[in-house]
């Protein structure tokens, strides 16, 4: 979950990544940052995140990408 | 708040019934505000509402047609020397489509005994400028009339809405709004008493070939055709004597004339054509005409109206009504002030300049129809047939 | 029959009359129906059975990668599976759907394809033939363009990406789908829409709300005023303009100016106009516009401006290009290669480019519109990959980031990017939208407006002037559009306030729009695609 919110703040700073919610919905970041931070996850986790985990709700929060990374490290 | 159960129904049909009334008031008001009015040598609004507020079944003869008519005859000039009385509802290169909207809509006030119906118009092989229809059609009130026009016009540029709503057609007036568009917005346009002729003392030398065809052929479509069958028709059936007939103008033919006496022929009917009369009348080329292609001025007006008065009076058995229509011998006061304007003006006279091109300036003033070939533009005014 | 014609409003007017006494249940077939007469006025029968053909194929298709999964899902089910077998199906799940989806993206996306680029094919080839042996025997007449093809395509092509994708399971009935389709009010120019949000309100029980047909009405109103009376107005000026030859920069700049709006106010304008008859019926179509002239970076203003083609592409090409395998290795080969920033840069350029290409492409073919996508895909990559050195600058410089003055900056530059992509494609080629920039710098002459002679380009004073007061009115009303609904608060003042608004709105559409004789009324810009 650090690595995580690591990842999360090296994006963007200013924002309290651990209880921001709706960081995509709300424009937080953008698409650039999450194509970045795609990269970055699948490095840290050894995970490949592929489009059917593309949405939005997979990535409105650090609790939400980290729920995602471990399903993806479980399948 | 949400308006709910029956009581709430009827509210919110009360509601809508008041706001489709409340727009129709408006739409009329803005539509009479932003109409184009006539009200210069084509006086199609002036004449109109002269027409309309005149007392019923008071007209005995209508004089109908294209503008050879209003301008070439003086109804007053006839009241005012035999008492008969007489109106002159015709329309700028008005066709027998227009022509027979518009007798259709006389009927509906008058009871003429005599309709003299110039045969202009049978030279005419399509609408020459759409804007001339409106010149009729905006002043009546025949809607279904009108859409029957519309639906069997050759004319692409006339639509539906535009003929039965002028604001569609002449909503882009907006920025050319004058005094006058207000006054007849409100109901208070300044009245005329000429009976539908226009007055114009300006004297142009006009040259006659009468003899020479030079494209002036009969070009009646049937279509037109058949509306002056229904014009006929309509006249026979209100007890209209019906006179073909056309004035003297240099814009007509030998042939033309020949054209004519046969439709006319066709009917029954005897076209006068009064081109052989030329001298009779007492017409001169030099004095009587007011522009070199068409229109006879206020001096050849008054000889055409006193030779016609002369035919009334020796053939048909009108009403004098001199010194019993208080209505009309009233209105001679208020004509003799307008060929005294009229004279002033021509005294007075200096030609204005064109507006610029613009989007709004294209009602009349668009571009030549080039199968009318002989139809010439006028620098200032616009002209017509 | 176009949107802004008195047909389409007896059109809307007979097909709410029939909608409201259909039972609720029957609602959606009335909108079928409805949108198939559409589809035949609006456009012609012989464009009928492409549309059919690609919601068919798209139907089919996804059906048969949903039974898959399904299939798929009943064979994970089984007990005692391990990781390696439960993946190993999955694998072989996935091939077979992919199958399906590719065989429907080649026929659908091909199709369309063919549509957008023979014509630009054939004038290459016949380039060729000609220097080669002086003929050109290659012709695209045969081409046909149905109605809406790149706005039905992309929005059926989206559903089977995402039932392949997994996000929702696939519609099992052809009606139903063909419905959202060929949706009337959204067949036309958009908004481009997702099966998970348009093919759900189609479902919805669709019931009678005044006040929400009054919204509705209204918004229709809002828009009708921005094309007819905005929109086209400015039309006049800016064609005059761009369709002539030696004018001015002065001349020049306010064409470009007034295009920017012009493009605005038809396409928001239609988008109204749909989005406001669609909820006479109770359907919401997704929002495509929020105020983009607002915007203070490019990438903000590609999320205000046609918002559901951006979120097209950004969901259907963006993403799946960024973690594409290829461009997976590649990443892997700049990280190894260059900086931790430069291959970041790298990872985020490529998909960029990639996508905008592709949307300049959507807009059009030619040499115009590949500059036009390259163009945003450089200031884009500008405002993402150097955002540290502005914001380097802005320490430097000393500048309040949290003034108003910072913010208007930042809203006209957006802005003036905006005008600098519009010269690009409007115009009509990129030698022309170059040369008006060096007019504009080179040969400004101020006093051809000071002089007055810029009221003589279509727009007499009166026009003009018209057209910058509604200029001012749109401004305002975007305003209060960005804090409240008008709609709502419309509703709450007094009936006589109401209705004078209303009235405003109708006769000012009625006496100012641009329609009839004397008036060139163009067709909606975004309607050849």
């Amino acid at each position: 979950m650090e690595k995580v919110l690591e990842i999360l703040n090296s994006l963007k700073s200013g924002v309290d990544f651990a209880s921001a919610e709706g960081i995509v919905t709300n424009k937080i970041i953008d698409s650039i940052d999450i194509a970045t931070m795609i990269a970055r996850i699948e490095d840290e986790f050894d995970i490949e995140i592929t489009m059917e985990y593309m949405e939005n709700k997979n990535f409105d929060s650090a609790q939400a990408i980290w729920e995602m990374v471990q399903d993806l490290q479980e399948a | 708040m949400k308006i709910t159960g029956k009581k709430g129904q009827i509210r919110r049909i009360f509601k809508i019934v008041l706001f489709v009334l409340i727009f129709a008031l408006l739409f009329y008001f803005f539509q009479r505000l932003l109409m184009r009015k006539w009200l210069d040598d084509q006086n199609a609004t002036y004449m109109w509402e002269e027409f309309h507020s005149l007392e019923e079944d008071t007209v005995d003869v209508l004089f109908m047609g294209t503008s050879h008519v209003h301008e070439g005859i003086d109804p007053m000039y006839i009241y005012e020397n035999s008492g008969i009385t007489s109106f002159t509802l015709s329309g700028s290169q008005a066709r027998f489509d227009t022509t027979y909207l518009a007798l259709k809509e006389a009927l509906k006030t008058q009871s003429p005994q005599i309709l003299f119906l110039d045969m202009s118009a049978i030279q005419y092989g399509q609408q020459l400028r759409e804007a001339k229809i409106h010149q009729i059609t905006d002043h009546i009130s025949l809607p279904l009339d009108k859409i029957e026009l519309v639906r069997n016009s050759e004319d692409e540029d006339l639509t539906m809405l535009d003929v039965l709503f002028p604001l569609f057609r002449f909503h882009s007036r907006w920025n050319q709004l004058n005094a006058h568009d207000f006054m007849y917005a409100t109901g208070d346009l300044e009245t005329t008493y000429t009976r539908g002729h226009y007055v114009d003392y300006t004297t142009v030398l006009s040259e006659f070939h009468f003899y020479d065809e030079d494209g002036m052929t009969c070009r009646i479509t049937d279509r037109d055709r058949s509306y002056l069958d229904r014009l006929v028709t309509l006249c026979e059936e209100n007890d209209i004597e019906l006179i073909m007939y056309k004035l003297p103008a240099p814009y007509w033919s030998l042939s033309l004339s020949e054209s004519a006496t046969e439709i006319a022929a066709e009917y029954g009917l005897e076209f006068w054509e009064m081109y052989y009369e030329f001298d009779e009348i007492g017409l001169d080329v030099t004095t009587d005409f007011r522009d070199a292609t068409d229109h006879l001025n206020q001096y050849g007006a008054e000889k055409i109206s006193a030779y016609l008065m002369e035919y009334l009076q020796e053939n048909y058995d009108l009403e004098d009504q001199r010194g019993t229509n208080a209505r009309w011998d009233s209105d001679l006061a208020g004509y003799h002030q307008e060929l005294e304007d009229a004279y002033q003006t021509l005294l007075e006279a200096e030609t204005e300049p064109e507006d610029g091109t613009d989007i709004d300036n294209q009602d009349d003033e668009e571009e030549d129809d080039e199968a009318v070939d002989h139809l010439v533009q006028d620098a200032d005014e616009e002209e017509g047939e | 029959m176009t949107i802004t014609s008195v047909s389409f409003l007896v059109f809307l007017a007979a097909t709410v009359l029939v909608f409201y006494i259909c039972p609720v249940r029957f609602r959606w077939i009335v909108l079928l129906v409805a949108s198939l007469c559409f589809y035949i006025l609006a456009g012609a029968v012989q464009f009928l059975p492409f549309i059919v053909f690609t919601s068919l194929v798209v139907w089919l298709c996804a059906f048969r990668i949903g039974k898959l999964y399904e299939e798929q899902d009943e064979k994970l089910r089984a007990p005692g599976l391990e990781r390696s077998q439960k993946k190993a199906i999955r694998e072989e799940y996935k091939k077979k759907a992919k199958r399906f989806l590719l065989l429907a993206l080649v026929l659908c996306v091909g199709i369309l394809c063919v549509t957008k680029f023979t014509k630009y094919v054939v004038n290459y080839l016949n380039l060729l033939t000609q220097a080669l042996n002086g003929s050109a025997p290659f012709s695209a007449e045969w081409v046909i363009v149905p109605l809406g093809i790149s706005y039905y395509t992309f929005s059926t092509v989206g559903y089977l990406l995402d039932v392949y994708w997994k996000r929702y399971s696939y519609e099992k009935s052809f009606p139903r789908f063909f419905l959202y389709a060929i949706y009337f009010p959204h067949i036309i120019q958009g908004p481009i829409s997702r099966y998970n949000l348009l093919g759900q309100e189609l479902k919805k029980e669709l019931r009678f709300d005044s006040q929400r047909v009054a919204f509705g009405l209204e918004l229709m109103l809002w828009g009708f005023f921005k094309k007819m009376v905005i929109a086209d107005r400015l039309n006049i000026y800016v064609s005059n303009i761009y369709d002539g030859n030696d004018y001015t920069g002065s001349l020049f700049l306010i064409a470009a100016i007034f295009d920017a709006f012009q493009i605005y106010t038809d396409f928001s304008g239609y988008m109204d106009i749909v989005s406001g008859a669609s909820q006479i019926f109770g359907v919401t179509l997704e929002k495509n516009f929020n105020h983009p002239f607002f915007s203070e970076t490019v990438p903000e203003f590609w999320r205000r401006w046609h918002m559901t083609l951006g979120g097209w592409f950004k969901d259907y090409v963006y993403y799946p290009c960024s973690i594409s395998g290829f461009m997976k290795s590649l990443n892997k080969k700049a990280k190894s290669a260059l900086s931790d920033r430069g291959a970041r840069f790298v990872a985020v350029v490529i998909p960029v480019f990639v996508t905008w290409v592709l949307t300049g492409l959507w807009h059009g073919t030619g040499t115009p519109y590949v500059c036009w996508g390259l163009y945003y895909g450089t200031l884009i990559t500008i405002s993402t990959a150097f955002a540290p050195e502005f914001q380097k600058i802005n320490k430097l410089l000393k500048i309040n980031t949290d003034c108003f003055s910072w913010h208007l900056f930042r809203k006209l530059r957006t802005f003036a990017c905006f005008v600098g992509g519009r010269l690009l494609t409007s115009p009509g080629s990129v030698r022309r939208g170059l040369l008006i920039v060096k007019t504009i710098i080179f040969g400004f002459a101020p006093w051809y407006i000071t002089e007055g002679d810029i009221y003589n380009h279509g727009l007499n004073l009166a026009n003009f002037w018209l057209a910058l007061i509604c200029l001012l009115v749109l401004w305002a009303v975007s305003m209060m559009q960005e804090r409240f609904s008008i709609g709502e608060k419309l509703a709450g003042q007094n009936i006589v306030f109401r209705w004078i608004i209303i009235y405003l709105a109708i006769f000012a559409i009625l006496i100012f729009g641009v329609y009839g004789i004397g008036y060139d009324a163009t067709a909606f810009l975004y309607e050849q695609f």
